[in-house]
């Protein structure tokens, strides 16, 4: 009884009191709300913006320092080379890399996979000195004249232009990358060989931040083979690449440092003839490569005019290795040639591919101080095959031949000779690759005769290649592959669930 | 919060939603390795980057009703009057769809199994596709869970989660659009605006925006290049999620309505 | 082992709960008897930490729900208004969830909830379906949740609403089992159920206390407030007239009116029994009798009567 009296007045004296205090309470009741309230809105706000802060932050300070590209071929990631040179340019440099077109989104099974992310890289890693954007002229007509105001290169859609101040150069995402020139050729389809986006691209950017220290123009209008593989490889070591088509007025320039005569199909004039010998008379370096394939009717007299003056000759014949185990196809029209012991250091490869080799050989008439050595030979089984009658008619010597031979005059004149375009034309290289031991030798040579000591050389990246055992895509394999993935396990589940879900429903 | 994770987890094999997702799963992404295969040309890691873009609907399934079915039964009193931490409530939630998800990635482990068997290649971009794949899991789940506990319903929560997830797998579409939009509307002569600096501008929009996705940071994992700041992005964002479904529920504490 | 003080709950500008104090003894059955959003539900949220106060402090045991409220919690067994089942379990997967949540030692578990299973008499249902219950089991489960870890105190929000007559008495039995070895705090607006099973009640109506009694005092105070209802056939006035007459009678009022049938309730003072009174006069009047029973007290009316007793007490 007490109790309750106690009670009833706690109650009431709370009534009196709650009177008294309401005002005062209310105000109290409302911070401690509100400080809850501010608190929990105040915390979730700092905490979002930490998150991203602290994020930005993180990224700022670690996000290159805590990169790492495990992949085998590093695709995505510029190199070394490109990534020291980046570094070697003045931080105020701006070169910009535009894509004429729109920003590629979905990149699988096209050139972009590997074009776009790895320029995302290049911007990435070059503190600011790389730029990407991607313009579509269509929507911004003026972009083109914009980024070349003199009209000075041939801009077109879906090219990459990348300028840095007035200079300017230009990529086409096909060219990016190497493809088999032998598919080509038989099947008519570009099977992509290898991935030089990055050599691509790092040659392009030495190309407008870097003055070229040499100059070589390629000798053109002679049904030669394709060259851009090789000047992508000059360009590696600052050597500018020019053509210089052949013609009744053909004359040498002055800045010429190398003359290149890559794979031509017909003769030259004899004009060009006589330029070259007084070229090469004069102390000038000279590249000879031609072989017995698509021109094998062409005997090559003007040319070997001039390769006569330097004690050398390329013969018309074709070279068959009859050792096996250096023989590559029947025939033995494509085999391994053994590089002689002064170049075997400079290549990673003691032997290197050769194919429709003619002999090139040293002529007996020798004309005084004039050295002659041969870099790469056949074995002493190779035999010669001549066309007689419009028909490949093999002949019965047998011995070594030389497929490649150097020889230097008194003035310095320098000519390499090679009886194949296996280390020269696009056919060739675009298939294997940059960083193929033929290519090695090519560059050796012409760092060899112009003395370059530098050079930027990315190698070209081999493609990841996922493909399962032939036999195993068109078998009974798959189905029963189909019949598992796509009927037996997911049929499995939604039974487990009608199963699982009829017995719990009437428990 | 091994109490939560103990009824959740078991609650997705008791009740049928998690056999459907595993189903959903395992056919997709069963037509995804078949069909590669058939063509000769077994990539797990695509395989895993094409399956993330049926987030949109995995992770609604198994997220949807974490909270909020507890709201609408009135259960969530549970977790306010037994002596259990509404925090630990929320990681073992969250911990239990991740589970889920781990489980239901078996089936991928067995097609990485069978390509190896079948001389293809699994590589450092697999490896790193599927370090990706947790890391966004991990997120959606967060998000997923998130948009549980603001609502009551099942299906609001379905949506909202579809629409932010949808939103963020298209954000380098949209920052893209967005920055060509600006571009158009801004290269009209009216404006009179130095074209570089405008492209620049619009780039730099761009950039902006695609710095929040997750997506695009984490783009170049799949072709095997790791990174450390993205995947702590991603958990941070992730942690962003628990941390604010945790306030969600503690509004309790001073709500007025 | 309960003390709430000055507790207020404010919803936007309207008060849910306005200043309630009261405290809760160890051992008691305490009914909280209340009409329909009187508060009752939001005091109980709060007592168990579902909801916060505006202001106020609820101690259980000692601890502060608010400051302290994992301690606080470990006393409590709760069960709401709407029993927090899981439809798509069963009764014992769902009671060892609870047991989980109230961290019960797996050592005991599997005794205890045999124990509470047999006590709510649902051991036969226990592998069944939740979902699959009637109103009462599931009400059942509810009790059992409630009472998983043997928690010092129970609070039970109106566990007897919407249940059958035989469901609504074991219900009541099973809190008078309990009460012997818990201190429990019990919601109704059923006055007859408060009455049958607490020691002491807790009145509140709009958010506030209106009375704290012994559930003595509260029966004494019925028991001298009667009404009885009267239905006859004759003239209303006459009639009304001649029974105001009658010492002890209060008041008449008129409820229902056909043309010659009549029903009035009669109001009648505490000391005297009027019954044969009413019953001579209306003879008299040759007025027939065709009803005359006495009616329950509501709770408007207890509130009534609590009011004017503590004007009388004043």
């Amino acid at each position: 009884m007490s109790k309750t009296n106690k009670n009833k007045q706690v109650v009431e004296s709370a009534v009196s009191k709650r009177a008294n205090e309401d005002s005062s309470k209310k105000s109290a009741t409302d911070t401690r709300f509100k400080s809850l309230k501010y608190y929990a809105i105040g915390l979730s706000l700092i905490v979002i913006v930490s998150v991203f802060v602290l994020n930005a932050i993180f990224d700022g300070l670690f996000s290159k320092s805590l990169t790492f590209d495990l992949s085998g071929t590093a695709q995505n990631t510029i190199s070394s080379v490109t990534q020291n040179y980046l570094d070697s340019l003045p931080a105020e440099t701006e070169i910009r890399i535009v894509g004429l077109m729109d920003k590629p989104e979905s990149l699988a099974g096209t050139p972009y996979e590997y074009i776009v992310p790895l320029l995302d890289d290049y911007a990435f890693k070059s503190n600011g000195k790389v730029t990407v954007e991607y313009i579509n002229p269509k929507t911004y007509p003026t972009i083109i004249a914009q980024l070349d105001p003199d009209s000075s290169s041939q801009i077109s859609d879906g090219m990459y232009v990348i300028k840095c101040g007035d200079r300017i150069t230009t990529l086409i995402p096909s060219s990016c990358f190497t493809y088999d020139q032998n598919v080509m050729a038989q099947y008519g389809y570009y099977l992509p060989t290898s991935n030089v986006v990055e050599s691509s691209f790092t040659n392009a950017i030495v190309a407008v931040t870097t003055d070229m220290s040499n100059k070589a123009y390629f000798i053109t209008g002679l049904q030669e083979d394709p060259h851009t593989s090789f000047s992508n490889i000059l360009s590696s070591l600052f050597i500018e690449s020019v053509d210089l088509p052949v013609s009744d007025s053909f004359a040498i320039p002055e800045d010429c440092d190398l003359l290149i005569l890559s794979g031509p199909n017909v003769d030259i004039p004899t004009n060009v003839a006589d330029a070259l010998i007084s070229f090469l008379s004069n102390g000038g370096k000279l590249i000879v490569s031609t072989d017995f394939y698509y021109n094998s009717a062409e005997h090559f007299n003007n040319l070997n005019r001039v390769l006569n003056s330097m004690n050398l000759n390329i013969d018309y014949s074709l070279i068959s290795e009859n050792d096996p185990s250096y023989s590559l196809v029947d025939g033995g029209f494509e085999f391994l040639g053994t590089v002689t012991s002064d170049y075997a250091s400079l290549v990673s490869s003691p032997t290197l591919r050769v194919s429709y080799a003619r002999p090139v050989r040293q002529i007996d008439s020798t004309l005084p101080n004039i050295v002659v050595t041969p870099l790469i030979y056949s074995t002493q089984n190779a035999s010669l095959s001549t066309v007689v009658d419009e028909q490949l008619t093999s002949g019965s010597v047998t011995g070594q031949f030389n497929i490649a031979m150097k020889a230097v005059n008194g003035s310095a004149g320098t000519v390499y000779v090679f009886g194949t375009n296996n280390f020269t034309s696009d056919v060739y290289i675009s298939t294997y690759g940059f960083n193929d031991a033929n290519v090695e030798l090519t560059r050796e040579v012409v760092r060899g005769m112009l003395n370059v000591n530098s050079s930027i050389i990315v190698d070209s990246k081999t493609f990841a290649d996922y493909s399962i055992n032939d036999n195993l895509s068109t078998g009974s394999g798959v189905s029963v592959l189909a019949t598992v993935f796509l009927i037996v396990i997911p049929f499995g589940f939604v039974v487990t669930a009608a199963v699982v879900y009829k017995k719990r429903k009437n428990l | 919060m091994l109490a939560i994770f103990k009824r959740e987890f078991s609650m997705y094999f008791k009740t049928a939603s998690g056999y459907i997702a595993f189903a959903i799963f395992a056919f997709l992404s069963g037509y995804i390795f078949v069909s590669q295969y058939a063509s000769g040309k077994v990539n797990i890691a695509s395989e895993i980057t094409n399956l993330r873009s049926f987030f949109v609907v995995l992770i609604p399934i198994v997220t949807m009703g974490l909270f909020s079915e507890d709201k609408k039964r009135g259960t969530e009193v549970l977790y306010y009057t037994t002596p259990t931490n509404i925090a630990s409530v929320v990681i073992g939630k969250f911990l239990s769809a991740m589970a889920l998800f781990g489980i239901m990635f078996i089936n991928v482990l067995v097609q990485m199994f069978i390509t190896v068997c079948s001389g293809g290649v699994i590589d450092a971009g697999t490896m790193g596709a599927i370090v990706v794949y947790f890391f966004l899991t991990a997120l959606f789940v967060a998000l997923g869970l998130f948009a549980s506990a603001v609502t009551d319903s099942q299906i609001i929560a379905a949506i909202f989660s579809f629409l932010i997830i949808l939103l963020i797998q298209l954000t380098s579409t949209i920052s893209a659009l967005i920055s060509s939009t600006f571009n158009s509307f801004l290269s009209a002569k009216v404006f009179n605006i130095d074209p570089e600096k405008l492209s620049e501008f619009c780039s730099n929009v761009e950039k902006f925006i695609n710095w929040f996705d997750p997506l695009s940071k984490t783009k170049d994992f799949r072709y095997g290049v790791f990174s450390i700041s993205p995947l702590f992005y991603c958990a941070c964002i992730a942690g962003l999620f628990l941390f604010l479904t945790y306030q969600v529920l503690e509004k309790k504490r001073w709500t007025q309505s | 082992m309960i003390e709430i003080n000055n507790l207020v709950k404010r919803y936007g500008n309207t008060r849910a709960v306005n200043g309630i104090s009261f405290t809760v003894n160890d051992g008691e059955v305490l009914g909280f008897l209340g009409p329909n959003g009187a508060g009752k539900s939001t005091t109980m949220n709060i007592i168990t930490g579902y909801l916060s106060s505006t202001s106020g402090s609820v101690l259980v045991d000692g601890h502060d729900i608010l400051e302290d409220p994992v301690a606080a919690k470990k006393n409590i067994g709760y069960l709401p208004e709407l029993p927090p089942l899981y439809f798509d379990m069963t009764v014992r997967e769902y009671l060892n969830f609870v047991c989980d949540l109230k961290k019960v030692p797996s050592s005991e578990r599997k005794a205890q909830i045999n124990k509470i299973l047999s006590m709510v008499h649902i051991t036969d249902y226990a592998d069944r379906l939740i979902g699959n219950l009637s109103k009462g089991y599931k009400q059942r489960v509810g009790m059992a949740q409630a009472m998983v870890g043997d928690p010092k105190i129970l609070i039970l929000d109106e566990p007897t609403v919407g249940l059958d007559p035989t469901q609504i008495q074991e219900i009541r039995k099973l809190i008078r089992a309990l009460a012997q070895n818990h201190t429990i705090i019990f919601s109704s607006h059923i006055l007859s159920e408060v009455q049958e099973v607490c020691d002491r009640v807790v009145i509140i109506n709009n958010g506030k206390v209106a009375a704290v009694q012994p559930i003595s005092d509260l029966s004494k105070k019925l028991s001298g407030y009667t009404r009885l209802l009267l239905s006859f056939s004759g003239p209303i006035k006459d009639v009304s007239n001649a029974l105001r007459s009658i010492p002890g009678i209060t008041s008449v009022t008129e409820r229902v009116s056909n043309v010659d049938i009549h029903e009035v309730e009669i109001s009648v003072d505490s000391s005297t029994d009027v019954r044969s009174s009413i019953f001579y006069t209306m003879v008299r009047g040759n007025w027939p009798i065709l009803e005359l029973r006495s009616l329950d007290p509501t709770l408007e009316e207890l509130f009534l009567s609590i009011t004017s007793g503590k004007q009388g007490g004043k």
